[in-house]
């Protein structure tokens, strides 16, 4: 059958073609395009699970620990989420403003080391397992959120045109869409904060010490729940709302990427006055 | 209460003000993440320009977490959410209360989907398709009204994240205040007093486990807790990820390093036997006289660049010491376990090293209560998001029967897309 790395790289290129064809979908306006590239995510999707479930296999855990095991998985949450919104709301136009942010994700594992290491005692946790999955699917989530968000935005500026009208949901459903994500994003980011902080405080001794990557997710966080208030707020609602969404999406990757490799975390300037330290 | 008090008060448990600090908050966190909190001043000033060092310095951007400013900001957080809350209370209360209401006129306004009437079943079939179980029915001399609800625990929702949050802030703020933390260290078969309780730890054992691959698979140390008398209090592994918890107090397996247990004579008599760990000295205040161990090296190389250890295997252990005396260094040397050191009239011998293991010791208040917050907090974003209070209400009129949508949330009507897009629509 095919090993890990075949299937990432067929998957990659199913997805980077999924998404050539939902753009030329969109902008040429070929509407059997949008078929091929669902037909395409799904193959990807499949191809993707495979390389993922053999990364399993051979790790004997799941891929969960390092940048590249990350980065693969949360690509697949947008993929997974990104299906279930089609399915059920059955605009494919959402794969336009989808795929391109699965190719981040999946771009960005591809230039990662995919070497296997031994988990550091410190990562021996069943929380941080609960932690890292749940990490995945609300991530997925706020993808799918932002990607329906930047349609809202589009949509809003480019009222009258007939192809928007038939092929993007009405703004009411858009608004609707991207709140029901960002609820089941917003549900999974707590359980991922409260996971994480149970972990940290087995592992460390403290559930919550503000650093970087702690502050980024209490950052992101925040903003989500200035959308849903701001969702709330006659004056604020839909498009004000939809860019807190997306800038929601870009704190999430920074606190993914760039916390990582901007931003200096405790792990790495623990308070250890002795010569060597577990962490 | 005149005018002017009235307003501030209103701003102050509004949203508007909320959101502002919450707005603020991030700025203030992210400020904190991008400067390096807690360094010494000295850091601040090497690695910034003057003008941004004396900023950070003097905004305590350095310890932000910890700075005045932050605390208000809590602080102003959690009375707004104090004031909101109460006074949303009551309003909640009402609004589950008026739920159960039969229906205005204002309700029966505008239908959304209108069908003639063929018989009662056909009314209960409206109810039940959308999962309304408990049907009310009013009827007048000329029509019947039909009215149920759901979720109206939903309400509480909103209500329970904020107060869960609120908690969650007072938890954390006071294991803040009254956060406790020491540390205890020691090779196998070590006893140690913990510096600030009455207990007394024993490291019984400590071990580190390799793979295969030579990576670390854990370290394990076997404690025992006594108390001052001596008596056994609890004993357990303790390892990374599973601390030992007794009264409050939390253990963590935290670090490791080496020690060598040092023999001094004087004269050839011996005058002392002890562990020093790497970094500390043995001390002998009658003779002038200190030991100290700068480094040990369990697989000692001498490269161009200096002095350092392939592995941390016991495969060429070398010391390197200082000997002061009279709080002058007076010798220093890299020596071999077990190699006689010579000084005056004192001689030092050193054992093999050992691995000794670092327990660090925190006691931590309200973990339990910010665990139970945080289920409240979870509990309420599943009312919001998922339970959300719905109506129902169907009034049929001679032979014609109007269904009126939702109306719990303001004007929301949240049927009405639902109704808009079925064609088929089988009632
Ligand atoms: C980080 C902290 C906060 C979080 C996570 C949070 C979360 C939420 C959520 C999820 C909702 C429901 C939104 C919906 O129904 O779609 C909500 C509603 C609301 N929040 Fe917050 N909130 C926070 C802080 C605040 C603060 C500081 C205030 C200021 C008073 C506030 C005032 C309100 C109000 C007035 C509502 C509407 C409630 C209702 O209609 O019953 N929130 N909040």
């Amino acid at each position: 059958m095919f090993e890990e790395n075949q299937s990432f790289m067929i998957a990659l290129s199913l997805y980077t073609l999924a998404t050539i064809s939902y753009f030329i979908f969109f902008v040429l306006r070929k509407e059997k395009l949008s078929n091929y590239g669902s037909i395409l995510v799904k193959l990807g999707f499949v191809f993707h699970t495979i390389s993922i479930a053999n990364r399993t296999i051979t790790a004997a855990r799941l891929p969960l620990s390092n940048q590249y095991e990350f980065a693969t998985s949360f690509a697949w949450g947008i993929s997974l989420f990104y299906l279930f919104f089609e399915r059920k709301y059955k605009y494919k136009l959402i794969g336009t403003f989808a795929t391109p942010l699965i190719l981040i994700l999946i771009y960005y594992a591809a230039v990662q080391t995919k070497s296997i290491n031994p988990l550091m005692p410190a990562l021996q946790s069943n929380w941080l397992v609960v932690h890292v999955i749940t990490a995945i699917f609300g991530y997925g989530a706020f993808a799918i959120a932002c990607a329906i968000s930047i349609m809202y935005i589009f949509k809003d500026n480019f009222k009258n045109d007939s192809f928007t009208k038939k092929h993007m949901p009405t703004i009411e459903l858009l608004d609707t869409m991207s709140y029901r994500a960002i609820a089941i994003g917003f549900i999974t980011l707590t359980l991922v904060i409260v996971t994480g902080a149970i972990w940290a405080e087995k592992a460390w001794g403290r559930y919550w010490q503000w650093d970087p990557k702690e502050t980024w997710s209490f950052i992101t966080w925040v903003i989500y729940s200035i959308y849903l208030h701001v969702r709330l707020n006659k004056g604020w609602k839909g498009k004000k709302a939809a860019w807190f969404s997306v800038i929601g999406f870009a704190s999430i990757l920074f606190t993914y990427i760039g916390v990582n490799t901007l931003l200096v975390g405790l792990h790495s300037y623990g308070i250890v006055f002795l010569p060597f330290s577990i962490f | 209460m005149n005018i002017s008090k009235k307003k501030i008060f209103k701003f102050l448990k509004s949203m508007k003000f909320g959101l502002i600090l919450l707005g603020i908050l991030c700025l203030v966190a992210i400020i904190g993440s991008v400067v390096p909190q807690g360094r010494q001043e000295a850091f601040y000033l090497n690695t910034y320009s003057p003008l941004l060092a004396q900023l950070i310095i003097s905004f305590k951007f350095n310890d932000i977490y910890h700075s005045s400013g932050f605390i208000l900001l809590f602080i102003a957080l959690s009375f707004n959410l104090i004031l909101c809350s109460t006074v949303k209370l009551k309003n909640i209360i009402q609004k589950i209360k008026k739920f159960q209401l039969p229906p205005n006129q204002q309700q029966l306004k505008n239908p959304i989907y209108t069908t003639k009437y063929s018989s009662d079943a056909k009314i209960q079939h409206i109810f039940t398709n959308k999962g309304f179980n408990n049907i009310n029915r009013i009827s007048n001399s000329s029509e019947e009204i039909y009215f149920s609800n759901k979720n109206r625990i939903g309400y509480l929702g909103s209500w329970l994240i904020h107060i869960g949050i609120l908690a969650i802030i007072i938890c954390y703020s006071y294991g803040q205040y009254t956060f406790w933390s020491g540390s205890v260290y020691g090779v196998s078969g070590s006893s140690q007093k913990i510096e600030g309780t009455n207990y007394i730890m024993n490291i019984n054992d400590f071990n580190i486990i390799y793979r295969d691959d030579g990576s670390v698979q854990q370290y394990i140390t076997k404690a025992t807790l006594k108390d001052k008398n001596g008596n056994e209090l609890l004993s357990d592994e303790i390892y990374v990820n599973k601390p030992m918890r007794y009264e409050g107090y939390t253990l963590y397996q935290h670090s490791t390093g080496w020690a060598a247990k040092i023999n001094i004579f004087k004269d050839d008599k011996s005058i002392g036997n002890e562990f020093i760990y790497d970094g500390t000295a043995y001390t002998n205040n009658e003779e002038f006289i200190i030991m100290q161990i700068n480094h040990i090296y369990p697989d000692f190389v001498a490269t161009k660049s200096g002095f350092g250890s392939k592995s941390n295997e016991l495969n060429n252990p070398k010391i390197l010491y200082s000997i002061f005396y009279g709080g002058q260094v007076v010798d220093m040397n890299i020596v071999s376990p077990n190699e006689d050191i010579h000084w005056q009239n004192f001689r030092f011998k050193f054992n093999t090293p050992e691995q000794y293991t670092y327990l660090s010791i925190n006691k931590m208040n309200g973990k339990i209560g910010a665990i139970i917050s945080s289920v409240i907090l979870m509990t309420g974003l599943f009312l919001t998001f998922y339970l959300k209070p719905k109506q129902l209400i169907v009034k049929r009129k001679n032979d014609n029967i109007y269904v009126y949508g939702d109306y719990s949330f303001s004007s929301k009507n949240i049927f009405k897309s639902s109704y808009g897009s079925s064609n088929n629509l089988s009632i």
